[in-house]
C-alpha cells in the first residue's frame, strides 16, 4: 500500500451514468462520469441496451479522466470496487468485467459492491464518518428505500421501499404528461418553485404500520386533475403540488422510522435527494424531531464512481475480505450484501 | 481465450461454452489460462479479442475486458471479427443470430473477408451461398432454412487461436479502436402521448 490510507478506484454502471471514482483513504480525489441520459431523453426513460453500449464506450476514457483528476496512475491503485447490483444487468456486466481485468492486471483486491449501500458510504467524502446507527432513506429513478445501518461495511436493514414507483420515476411520469421531458425531478423542482403547493390537495398514501410508500396512486390522481382540467393548465402549481405530496410521503415515512427505532441519524441520498423542497422539508421535519439530517451535495446523490470508490475504501479499511474473480453481475441484489463473492 | 507465444503456438487455451455466463467466467478463465502456461501477466505483449458480430451482452464483456486489460498493462487490444476466427480458406462463417436470423460472412480461397459481416435471414443469402463450404453452428441451428448448401459439420465456433493468428498481421500497428460489430440497433419504441387514465 502506498501512502497511509489505500487509494480505491470505484466503478458505477448501474444504470445510465459511467461513473468512476479515486478516493484516498476518506478524501475524494476525483469522480469523472458520462452520462448517457440525452440518448435516452427521447424515449421517456432509460433503454438498457443503449445504456450498456454507452457504458462500453465511455469505460477506458472515463477511467483515465478520473486518474488524471486525481493524479494517480493505475498502478498506484491498492483496491478496484465495482457496483455489482442492484441495477440492469447488462449495464452492471460492463463494469464488473472492466472492474476484474484491472483488478487482475494490477493485482489488487476487487470488491464487488451493493449500489444502495455506496450510496450511504458516500456522505463520508463531504460529512465524515458516516453515524452509525442512522435511518438512511435513498430516493431515484431505480430506488426509493428506508434502511436501517449498523454499519455500512457489514449489512443494511431494509425497513421499507415502494411498492410500485420509485419516487424519481413518479417525477419522471409526471414531467412526462405535463409535457416538460426527461428526467422530470430537475424540471418539476425547478417549475415548482413558482407555484402554490397547497394550491391541489393531491393524495398521500402513508398506509399505517409499514414503512412502505406507494406513488402510483399520486401519480394517476395528477393524470386525472390535469385531464379534467378546463383551460391551461397550470403547470407550476401541479408541479409544486405534486412535488409537495411525494416529499411529505418521502420525510414522514423516514422521521416515523427514525422516532419507531430511536435512532437519531437520518442520511438521505439518491439521485430524489438533489430535489431542494425535499431536502428543505427534511430538514425542517428533523429539526423539529430533533434528529441530525446528513445529506451529501447534489453531485454526490445521483449515482457516480465516487460513492463505490468511498464503501471500497471503508471496506478495505475493515478488513472485509475481497470478491472473487468469478464475481456475478446480481441485478436484484439485497441489500443486506454489502459486498458480492 | 487463450495464449499464443510469439511462434503463434497455443501455450494454454480455455474454451467455456455458456453465452449466459460470459461475465461471469472470462476474468477467471484468463487467470486460469495465465497459471497453466506458467506466464506472468506483465509479459503479454497484446490482447486479441473477438469484435462480434453475437450477443451483445458477451461482446461487450469481452471488448471491455481486453479494453481495459491493454490499459492496465499498457499493451495493444486488437480487435478482429469474431467470423473471422471460424474456420479457413474459402468459407462462408455463420453463426446464430437468434430471431431466426444468422450472422454470416464470406471468404475467399485466401481467407480474406470478402463479404460481411451481415445479418439476414436464411432464406434471404441462400442463393448466393450455393456451392461453397458452410461452417459454423449457426448454420446447424438454421439446417431447416439453408437446405442445399455444403454444410460442414465442424469447426462450429470462432476458436481464440484463430483470432490471434488473424491479428498477428497488426503486430506492431496503432490498434482501431474496439467497436463492436452490433449490426442491430437498440429494440426500443419512442413513446406515443401519455396515455388518458379517465374515460
Ligand atoms: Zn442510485
Amino acid at each position: 500500500m502506498t501512502g497511509d490510507e489505500p487509494l480505491v478506484l470505484g466503478i458505477e454502471t448501474s444504470c445510465d451514468e459511467t461513473g468512476v471514482g479515486i478516493v484516498r483513504g476518506t478524501t475524494l480525489l476525483a469522480d469523472a462520469i458520462a452520462s448517457s441520459v440525452d440518448a435516452h431523453a427521447r424515449f421517456g426513460g432509460v433503454v438498457p441496451e443503449v445504456a450498456s453500449r454507452a457504458h462500453l464506450e465511455a469505460m477506458v476514457p472515463t477511467v483515465h479522466r478520473a486518474l488524471e483528476t486525481a493524479g494517480v496512475r493505475l498502478s498506484d491503485l491498492d483496491a478496484i470496487a465495482v457496483t455489482s447490483g442492484p441495477g440492469l444487468v447488462g449495464a452492471l456486466l460492463v463494469g464488473v468485467a472492466a472492474a476484474k481485468s484491472y483488478a487482475l492486471a494490477l493485482d489488487v483486491p476487487l470488491y464487488g459492491v451493493n449500489h444502495l449501500a455506496a450510496h450511504v458510504a458516500v456522505d463520508v467524502l463531504e460529512h465524515g464518518p458516516i453515524p452509525e446507527p442512522c435511518i438512511a432513506m435513498l430516493v431515484s429513478g431505480g430506488h426509493s428505500s428506508l434502511l436501517l445501518v449498523d454499519d455500512v461495511t457489514r449489512a443494511l436493514q431494509p425497513l421499507g421501499q415502494t411498492i410500485d414507483d420509485a419516487a424519481g420515476e413518479a417525477f419522471d411520469k409526471v414531467a412526462r404528461l405535463l409535457g416538460l421531458g426527461f428526467p422530470g425531478g430537475p424540471v418539476v423542482d425547478r417549475l415548482a418553485r413558482d407555484g402554490d403547493a397547497a394550491a391541489i390537495a393531491f393524495p398521500r398514501a402513508k398506509p399505517k404500520g409499514t414503512y412502505d410508500v406507494s406513488f402510483s396512486g399520486l401519480k394517476t390522481a395528477v393524470a386525472r386533475w390535469v385531464e379534467a382540467h378546463e383551460g391551461e393548465v397550470p403547470v407550476a402549481d401541479v408541479c409544486a403540488s405534486f412535488q409537495e405530496a411525494v416529499v411529505d410521503v418521502l420525510t414522514s415515512k423516514a422521521l416515523e422510522a427514525c422516532r419507531d427505532t430511536g435512532v437519531e441519524h437520518l442520511l438521505i441520498g439518491g439521485g430524489v435527494a438533489a430535489n431542494s423542497r425535499l431536502r428543505a422539508l427534511a430538514q425542517e421535519r428533523c429539526d423539529a424531531a430533533g434528529v441530525r439530517l446528513r445529506v451529501p451535495r447534489p453531485g454526490l446523490c445521483t449515482d457516480n464512481g465516487a460513492m463505490v470508490a468511498a464503501l471500497g475504501s471503508r471496506l478495505v479499511a475493515a478488513g472485509v475480505p475481497a470478491s472473487a474473480m468469478d464475481l456475478p453481475a446480481d441485478s436484484s441484489m439485497p441489500v443486506t450484501e454489502v459486498v458480492n463473492r | 481465450m487463450a495464449l499464443v507465444d510469439s511462434g503463434g503456438q497455443a501455450v494454454a487455451e480455455c474454451v467455456v461454452v455458456d453465452a449466459r455466463r460470459h461475465g461471469e467466467l472470462l476474468a477467471q478463465g484468463i487467470a486460469a489460462v495465465l497459471g497453466d502456461a506458467g506466464v506472468d501477466r506483465r509479459d503479454l505483449g497484446a490482447v486479441v479479442v473477438g469484435l462480434g458480430p453475437g450477443p451483445f451482452t458477451g461482446l461487450r464483456v469481452g471488448i471491455v475486458t481486453a479494453a481495459t486489460l491493454g490499459d492496465a498493462l499498457c499493451i495493444p487490444a486488437y480487435g478482429i471479427c469474431s467470423l473471422d476466427g471460424l474456420g479457413a480458406g474459402e468459407r462462408v462463417a455463420m453463426t446464430d443470430a437468434r430471431r431466426r436470423e444468422i450472422y454470416w460472412a464470406r471468404y475467399d480461397t485466401d481467407g480474406t473477408r470478402v463479404s460481411g459481416p451481415h445479418v439476414s435471414k436464411p432464406g434471404d443469402v441462400i442463393e448466393q451461398l450455393r456451392g461453397v463450404p458452410v461452417v459454423g453452428f449457426g448454420a446447424q441451428v438454421h439446417a431447416e432454412a439453408l437446405v442445399g448448401l455444403d454444410v460442414r459439420p465442424e469447426p462450429k465456433y470462432p476458436s481464440a487461436p484463430a483470432l490471434v493468428e488473424r491479428a498477428v498481421a497488426l503486430l506492431g500497428s496503432v490498434p482501431e479502436p474496439l467497436v463492436p460489430m452490433y449490426l442491430r440497433r437498440p429494440d426500443a419504441e419512442q413513446p406515443g402521448p401519455p396515455k388518458r387514465v379517465t374515460a
